[in-house]
Parts: C-alpha cells; sequence; structure tokens
C-alpha cells in the first residue's frame, strides 16, 4: 500500500520520458499497461537493471563499459574488485549521482533520480561516514528527513526508532561526532540511513577502515537488518571474507575499463552468524573468490 | 607559565582559560620586557624626548590628555566595529552568491581581489570625498580594507565541501536553497572565524586611515586625527600616546572576535592542543 501511495505523485515525465520531451506537439497516449507495470503492481522481476552501462570521462578515459547487472528484490549483492576498478562509481551510477555516458540504468522501470524519489526510497553508506561535525548524532541522524520536509515530531520519532537498532544510545544521541569512535560514527552514518525506511541500500565500503573486529560485528549487524527490513543491497568492497559472508551473490569486477567479470552465488543460508566464518565451507568458498579475483586481476 | 594541553577539557571556561594563559599572557610578558629595554635605552643613550620618549613620558601624555584619548578610542573603536561588522555581513553575502555558481565566482572574484591590492592610503581620500568626511566615510574606509579577507575566506569554506556530503543531500533531493544553509553556511564557519580575525586588526587601521582625511566633526577626534596632528606638531609623546592607544584597540578587537571564534568553533572541532615548533 505504501508503495502505491508513493507511486501516486509520479510525474508523469518521470514515467515516459520521451512522450514528455514531445509534450510540446500534441498531447501522448496514455499507456496504461506501462502505468501499472511502472508503479510497482505488478511487482516481479528484477528492482535494480544495469544494460551495457558505459561511462567515459570528459577528458577521454573510459571508467565503466558494457556493464551488464541485475538485483533481484531483497537481493544482497557485493561488488568485488581492486581498487581502482570503478565499483565505487558505478554504485554511484547506479544510485543516480553520476550520469552514465552509455546504456541504462533503471530501477522498477525508472531512472534512478526518479525511482528514489517517488517510489524506492534509497539509502547511501559512504565509505567516510560523512557526518556535520557542527551538528549533534540525533540531529545528523534526521537529517535526511529533515530535508525530505517531514514534520520534525515524525522525524524525532523515527531518530528515536532507528538508534537501538544500529547499537547506539540515547544518550550517544546528544554528542557531536568529534567525541566519537570511528566506529560509533559509522553507527551513525548507518542509522542516518536506515532512519528513511529505505527499500534500496548502496553501500560503499562502509568498513573499510574499521578495525577487523568491529568491522566483522557490523558485518554481521548489518547483514541481520537487512533480512529483517528486506532491503535490497548493493555492496562494495574489495575485502573477500567480507563480500562472501555479506552478499547472496559476489560480482567480481575487472578494471580498465570496469565491467563485471564473473557473477558468483554464495551458498551459505540465512541467518549468517560469526561461526560461519570459521567453518571449512566458509574459507574453502572464500579461497575460490580469491582465486576468482585474482584470475580477473591477471587478465 | 604555560599550561598543558586542554586535552579532555570541555567546557568553554577552561578553554577560554587555557587561550588567556597561552595568547594573552605571553605577548604581555613580552610588552613589559621591551618597555623596560626602551627606557634602559633612551636612560642609558640620552635620547632627546622628541626623537624618542622613554616609556614613563609616554605614560603621562596618556594620563594627561586620558580624556581626549578614550573618546578618540571609542570613536574610532565605533567606526573599526562598524567597518568589520559590514565586512563580515557583506562578505559572507558575496560568499554565499559566488559558491552558487562557477561563472558568478569567476567573474566577480578579480574584482574581490582588487580591494586586496589597492593602496588604501591612495584610495582613502576618494572614499572619503564619496561617503562623506564624518562617520560614514571612516567606516566606509575600514569596510574597505576589511572585506576581501571575509570575501575570500567565506568563499572557501561555501565552496571545499566533502563531495560525499554534497552527495548526500543531492540524494535526499535537497533544494539550492536547504545546500546552502544546512551544508555551505555551517561549513564556512571555520573559515569565517578566520577571516574575522584578520579583517578585525584590518578594520582598525582602515578606520585609522580613514580619520587621517575625515574627523566627526568639530570637538570629535579620533585616534587618526591625534596621531596626524600630534605628528604635524612634533609631539613625540602624544604620538606614542595615540599609537599605544591605537595598537590597545587593535588587540581588543582582535582578541574579542578570537574568543568568539573560539566559542563558536567547539563545535565544529575540537579544542587545538597546541601548535609545536
Amino acid at each position: 500500500m505504501e508503495i502505491i501511495q508513493r507511486s501516486s505523485s509520479i510525474p508523469m515525465s518521470a514515467i515516459t520520458p520521451d512522450s514528455a520531451a514531445s509534450a510540446g506537439h500534441t498531447a501522448p497516449p496514455i499507456d496504461v499497461a506501462k502505468i501499472v507495470a511502472t508503479i510497482g503492481i505488478a511487482a516481479s522481476g528484477p528492482l535494480i537493471e544495469v544494460r551495457d552501462l558505459s561511462l567515459r570521462f570528459s577528458t577521454g578515459s573510459e571508467i565503466l563499459a558494457a556493464v551488464n547487472l541485475e538485483v533481484k528484490r531483497g537481493e544482497f549483492v557485493a561488488l568485488l574488485g581492486p581498487s581502482g576498478c570503478g565499483k565505487s562509481t558505478l554504485l554511484r551510477v547506479m544510485a543516480g549521482l553520476i550520469h552514465n555516458t552509455g546504456g541504462e540504468v533503471t530501477i522498477d522501470g525508472l531512472d534512478p533520480a526518479s525511482a528514489r524519489k517517488y517510489k524506492h526510497p534509497l539509502a547511501f553508506v559512504f565509505q567516510d561516514p560523512t557526518l556535520l561535525p557542527w551538528r549533534t548524532v540525533r540531529d545528523n541522524i534526521r537529517l535526511p528527513l529533515e530535508l525530505q520536509g517531514v514534520p520534525y515530531a515524525e522525524q524525532m520519532k523515527a531518530v528515536e526508532a532507528s538508534l537501538p537498532l544500529i547499537g547506539l544510545t540515547t544518550a550517544d544521541a546528544t554528542k557531536r561526532p568529534r567525541s566519537l569512535s570511528g566506529g560509533m560514527r559509522m553507527r551513525v552514518s548507518l542509522a542516518r540511513a536506515l532512519v528513511t525506511n529505505p527499500h534500496i541500500l548502496f553501500m560503499d565500503e562502509p568498513f573499510a577502515a574499521l578495525d577487523d573486529v568491529l568491522r566483522q560485528q557490523l558485518n554481521e549487524e548489518v547483514q541481520a537488518l537487512s533480512r529483517q527490513k528486506k532491503w535490497t543491497c548493493v555492496f562494495v568492497t574489495h575485502n573477500v571474507a567480507e563480500a562472501a559472508f555479506m552478499a547472496d551473490r559476489v560480482l567480481v569486477m575487472r578494471s580498465k575499463p570496469g565491467s563485471i567479470a564473473r557473477v558468483i552465488d554464495v551458498p551459505f543460508a540465512h541467518p549468517r552468524t560469526a561461526a560461519l566464518r570459521e567453518s571449512a565451507e566458509f574459507a574453502q568458498f572464500a579461497g575460490q573468490v580469491s582465486r576468482e579475483l585474482r584470475e580477473v586481476m591477471s587478465w | 607559565m604555560v599550561t598543558g594541553p586542554a586535552s579532555g577539557v570541555s567546557t568553554t571556561a577552561s578553554q577560554w582559560g587555557t587561550y588567556f594563559v597561552r595568547t594573552i599572557v605571553p605577548p604581555l610578558v613580552l610588552f613589559v620586557i621591551v618597555l623596560m629595554a626602551w627606557d634602559g635605552a633612551v636612560r642609558f643613550w640620552g635620547i632627546k624626548p622628541y626623537i624618542l620618549p622613554g616609556p614613563w613620558r609616554v605614560l603621562s601624555a596618556i594620563l594627561s590628555s586620558r580624556e581626549e584619548l578614550t573618546k578618540a578610542f571609542l570613536l574610532t573603536g565605533g567606526s573599526a566595529v562598524a567597518g568589520f561588522s559590514l565586512s563580515v555581513l557583506v562578505g559572507t553575502l558575496v560568499g554565499c552568491l559566488f559558491s552558487q555558481s562557477t561563472i558568478i565566482r569567476s567573474s566577480g572574484y578579480p574584482y574581490a581581489i582588487f580591494l586586496q591590492t589597492v593602496p588604501i592610503i591612495a584610495v582613502a581620500p576618494l572614499i572619503i570625498l564619496w561617503f562623506g568626511r564624518g562617520f560614514g566615510g571612516v567606516v566606509a574606509v575600514a569596510f574597505v580594507i576589511s572585506l576581501f579577507p571575509m570575501i575570500a575566506n567565506a568563499t572557501a569554506g561555501m565552496v571545499q565541501i566533502d563531495p560525499d556530503l554534497f552527495d548526500l543531500f543531492k540524494l535526499n533531493d535537497a533544494s539550492r536553497w536547504q545546500i546552502l544553509f544546512k551544508l555551505r553556511l555551517p561549513n564556512s564557519v571555520p573559515s569565517l572565524c578566520t577571516g574575522a580575525r584578520t579583517s578585525s586588526g584590518l578594520a582598525v587601521v582602515g578606520a585609522i586611515v580613514g580619520e587621517f582625511y575625515a574627523g566627526y566633526g568639530s570637538k570629535h577626534f579620533g585616534l587618526g586625527y591625534i596621531i596626524r596632528l600630534t605628528t604635524d606638531q612634533a609631539k613625540t609623546d602624544a604620538l606614542f600616546a595615540a599609537v599605544m592607544v591605537s595598537t590597545l584597540l587593535g588587540i581588543l578587537i582582535f582578541g574579542v572576535v578570537s574568543l568568539i571564534s573560539l566559542t563558536v568553533l567547539a563545535r565544529w572541532a575540537p579544542p587545538e592542543v597546541g601548535e609545536r615548533a
């Protein structure tokens, strides 16, 4: 119901951009089937589709070429690859933050910007916590809601609900980022992402700067939370164990230009706990992914 | 003795205390040493008072004309504060404007640099001519000389922002106004404080230079006017007195602005724990 309510305000230009462009001449015929498909009444098939995507900067350098991938609803996909292979750039293109120069990205049939605005709230967790230092933890967490014009009382309610989910206390909420540890700042960043109740969560190496123990702990928490909330997740990492533990599928990227080289299904059932990492199967699988990554890198 | 770093100290009072001990006390100690050396030199070499009066003679000049100096201090201080306040306001507004477009910035910035490079002593008579020979003219000179640091720092603070923060705002469909008021402006506060510290000192210089050419009407003299008058009359002790009071005014305004900056910046970053020489 919530999806349909959100969809009711989709402008025609978001649904049929081509016809909107020609609106100056004659009114375009309304494609009922397309609208029905677009607003999510028929919610089947992949949620995110990337077709023959390419990205070339104005300097001429080709960053991404012929990228094809699909992400199903509720699926957790890891983009794994060496530094500089374009995985963070691909994630930004998928979020609509960078415009591709070729191919297309659609989220439930819409371009990313329209999809995140009208239909599928999208949250992005950056590599650094990217908190506003002049705001308290609470004010940082409620920022997306504030920008979206959500009433203050609802903002506060959502913040209070998100704090325990990500291991923060009410006392933490009054602190400023400078007085928090790196791990706590990342928790605030995660809380800021989930306060909008997103359908899609993009994470760009969010735990890369954390120590191993904290990284594993947050891997477990985010993994469990993504299952509980039924998020569709795309997680960028260069850490094989992290990708193997978190994802349902691992997409291995090659570089120069970046593209998807291998797609590996992760065989482990949910829920995944710390014990999984100590199992022989996990070590074997991580070894296999590492080999595939090395092969891709040697191309 | 300089106290240790303020690590772990979170109260503003403690920060102010640390600031006082580190920033105010050392120059005061040096000032006393310089006074002693000055007095010793005047006595030792028997320097004539019209060339270099001793510190006691200057002190005597200050005391004897304290009423006149106090009035001048307040007048010049008022002009400097007014010019400085205007430069903070206008500099911040120009920074907001420059942050909105690269084209606006590259069109306007060379003219802002003009403010920095123009010799104020040369244009002050023109400014006085345009803005009048009273308070307005003096404030205008103080404003012109103190504007550039505010524009430069405001623009830098509003433009140099973590690109991820822009992406965060973009992802939440923030409007241009939201980006300005919730990101650019608060992000520029540390830069604005740096600019304000520089501008505050310049505003005092500007007010005094302005008063070289303009007064506030009969019987109302600023420090600049006194400096010029006593120079013409070769009253070196009175000149020194006016210079001393001018310096005190500069230190006072700079100190107040620095203290306000320190208090404001407590929200932005941890207290500075000292620099290594």
